[in-house]
């Protein structure tokens, strides 16, 4: 019986892992822009269809064109993120005042589904993973659920580095304290802004490219990333990388027991009933903070 | 000269009243002709995007299919079919907005679609109320000719699919306990409960009933609980490729790959797509249900097969595409607006009530690709418990694409 508690833990907490990285990647926007990109979904879909389209064309690559691809998955996608935060951001250096990044992180979900729909079809785009399955408790593990695990942990190893040791993400969590003093500091805001758009690129592009034989590519799949995504991101509290970092599993663990003890139709449903407890107890999330303003 | 007037004026009345009726008559006949040559309006109300899209693509390539076909024939009574598009983006709310358009708008006269059980049930009050013939492609038990008079559907309902996939566990696996999981679509909840009848009536015992969303990554807590229970048997309804691939694979992760499986149509269907991510030796326990006219026995004279000469037109008309199509979505599909277009010309006419009777009386004498046809009073089903089959590995076809029913001898 153990053994299928561990098995349901392992997933769970690999799937969840891919919740993470969303939320990692949603948390690094919002901490340098205050915006909460839902294109996210849509560019976490485009890094998995790299690793199908690059099997697709040039085969099932070796081990080494693998990791090496991996790099490059995150660059493209973080190009593109890069790009459509600069669009995002067009109309905020009128007024800073606004929320119109709601429509246009959208509006690029939107457009970027119907490509695809357009480009592949309705059909779901399928990848087998190049690893062999991994033995866990007298059953079996395919690969790319524990490398979701080992990413969303390389990640946030990276972020906080880089948000707590480095200049530059120390304006970019300068931003989140209060971006006009960091203006007015002489902080280059736009800049430090796309820059956090491209790091969530890199995040999103590679978590897509690693998880895709474990995940759904199509074009209508990416509104259920987002969604558990910013599942993870609430009930972690937002900004908190820690909190991504431990949600994300929490939420995986807790859709997969429902099921397995309650029954599938509880799947969401669970998710959802943590989600509206948390804010209920903890408005601002686990590892979130409140500070005051005046008023 | 009062008198001279008098008939003057009578004269130039019944002359005013002849023209009128001469012009009048022209003013009549004039529409009549050109109604009659006026071509009918046959809406596709269908997924071109959303979820749904595969079915919705294949089945407007069988709709159009046999409008090319029955327009190089002259058409419905000297009519030709043009074809209006709606996209219900696999949802019903669209659904029913688009159904709005096309019967009040656009004016069609014959509907196919919507080729969902949610959104045709969506959709029924708009067609009831502006009493347009309908074929769709939908299983759930809800259709009922009482909720949609002039609704017949080409898809096999849960609970005929359920028959056959109960009976194959019980009559032909001799299982004594089975578990069911399936996906949490309306038609296959809706046919569980047809399931552990017959699986009753069969003396197997349900050890445990788990779903699973669509396009979910992993099965693998519902196949955990449903393997606590120790079944001999697993039925599955799994509608989409990616879903039955995950679930083979997750059956062979968690060591379970030697239980028995059996599925619904759709297995059939979607198996060589699930066979992408999926072994090819998974498959050799699974079983599904089929339409007859897919399926052979060896010794069958499979060559004339209607469905093997219609598969061998789908390919002359789709060169660069037929790979990717599902011939099986595409012929049933064929088969309903064959099935509407002997009813219009029996009927003379696309008067909705008549096209009804007539279908329930007659859908049998129509020649379909899928297999023989069948409707009534009671049940718009065309696709009933005769018309379907179990058949064994679904990727198993012989040389011309048929899969091997479960009782040959």
């Amino acid at each position: 019986m153990w053994q299928e508690y561990a098995i349901i833990l392992v997933r769970g907490i690999g799937l969840g892992s891919v919740y993470a990285l969303i939320a990692m990647s949603f948390n690094i926007v919002k901490v340098s822009s205050g915006i909460l990109n839902f294109a996210q979904g849509n560019m976490f879909v485009l890094g998995g269809m790299m690793a199908y389209g690059f099997v697709a064309f040039f085969g099932q690559p070796s081990l080494g064109v693998w990791i090496l691809l991996i790099p490059v998955a995150a660059i493209v996608i973080a190009v593109l993120l890069t790009i459509q935060g600069y669009l995002t951001m067009l109309p905020l250096s009128y007024s800073d005042d606004q929320q119109s990044w709601l429509i246009t992180t959208m509006a690029v979900s939107i457009i970027i589904g119907a490509i695809l729909l357009l480009v592949q079809g309705p059909n779901a785009l399928m990848v087998r993973s190049i690893f062999a399955n991994i033995p866990v408790f007298g059953m079996r593990v395919p690969a790319p659920f524990l490398m979701a695990i080992g990413l969303a942990l390389f990640w946030y190893v990276v972020l906080q580095w880089f948000l707590s040791k480095t200049l530059t993400g120390l304006a970019i969590s300068a931003l989140w304290q209060d971006p006009v003093a960091g203006r007015a500091a002489g902080l280059k805001v736009r800049r430090l802004q796309l820059l956090a758009f491209g790091i969530s690129g890199l995040i999103v592009g590679s978590a897509g490219f690693v998880s895709a034989p474990i995940i759904t590519l199509a074009s209508d799949s990416a509104v259920a990333y987002v969604l558990n995504g910013f599942v993870a991101l609430v009930i972690g509290g937002v900004a908190s990388n820690t909190g991504a970092l431990i949600a994300g599993p929490l939420v995986g663990v807790a859709a997969m027991l429902a099921t397995f003890k309650l029954g599938g139709e509880f799947q969401g449903l669970v998710s959802m009933l943590i989600l509206v407890t948390i804010l209920l107890i903890r408005p601002e999330g686990i590892f979130g903070s409140t500070a005051a303003r005046r008023v | 000269m009062r008198g001279y007037h008098r008939k003057n004026r009578a004269l130039l009345h019944r002359a005013a009243l002849m023209s009128a009726v001469a012009a009048s008559a022209f003013a009549f006949a004039g529409p009549l002709s050109a109604q009659s040559k006026e071509p009918i309006k046959l809406g596709i109300l269908t997924a071109f995007t959303g979820s749904d899209a595969i079915s919705g693509r294949n089945g407007a390539i069988g709709v159009k299919m046999a409008v090319d076909e029955i327009n190089k024939a002259g058409g419905i009574l000297g009519r030709q079919l043009v074809i209006v598009q709606g996209d219900d983006q696999s949802d019903p709310t669209a659904a029913v907005n688009e159904a709005r358009r096309l019967a009040t708008q656009e004016k069609v006269e014959l509907l196919f679609g919507p080729q969902s059980s949610q959104r045709t049930l969506a959709v029924l009050p708009v067609l009831n109320e502006t009493k347009i013939a309908q074929i769709a492609t939908s299983g759930s038990l809800d259709l009922t000719p009482q909720k949609g008079p002039y609704m017949f559907t080409v898809q096999s309902n849960a609970a005929d699919q359920g028959y056959h996939m109960a009976h194959y566990v019980t009559d032909t696996l001799k299982a004594k306990t089975v578990g069911i999981l399936t996906d949490n679509g309306a038609q296959a909840l809706s046919g569980v409960a047809y399931i552990k009848k017959e699986l009753e009536a069969g003396g197997a015992k349900v050890t445990g009933v788990q779903e699973f969303p669509f396009r979910s990554e992993d099965k693998t807590a519902q196949l955990l609980s449903l393997k606590s229970g120790n079944p001999e048997a697993l039925i599955i309804w799994a509608n989409t490729p990616e879903d039955l691939g995950v679930l083979l694979n997750n059956l062979s992760d968690i060591g379970w790959d030697d239980v028995p499986l059996a599925g619904p149509n759709a297995t059939v269907m979607q198996a060589s797509g699930a066979a992408k991510i999926a072994d090819k030796a998974l498959f050799e326990k699974v079983a599904g249900v089929a339409y007859r006219g897919w399926t052979y026995c060896p010794g069958d004279d499979v060559v004339n097969s209607p469905y093997v000469k219609f598969k061998e037109r789908l390919k002359a008309a789709n060169p660069d595409s037929y790979k990717d199509l599902l011939p099986a979505i595409v012929g049933y599909s064929y088969d309903g607006i064959m099935i509407l277009k002997a009813a219009v010309e029996a009927t003379g006419g696309t008067d909705p009530e008549k096209i009804r009777v007539w279908i329930e009386n007659n859908a049998d004498k129509v020649p379909t690709v899928s297999g023989p046809m069948k409707a009534s009073a009671e049940s718009h089903f065309l696709a009933g418990k005769e018309v379907m089959t179990p058949i064994v590995n679904p990727l198993n076809t012989n040389e011309q694409g048929l899969f091997m029913r479960a009782d040959c001898k």
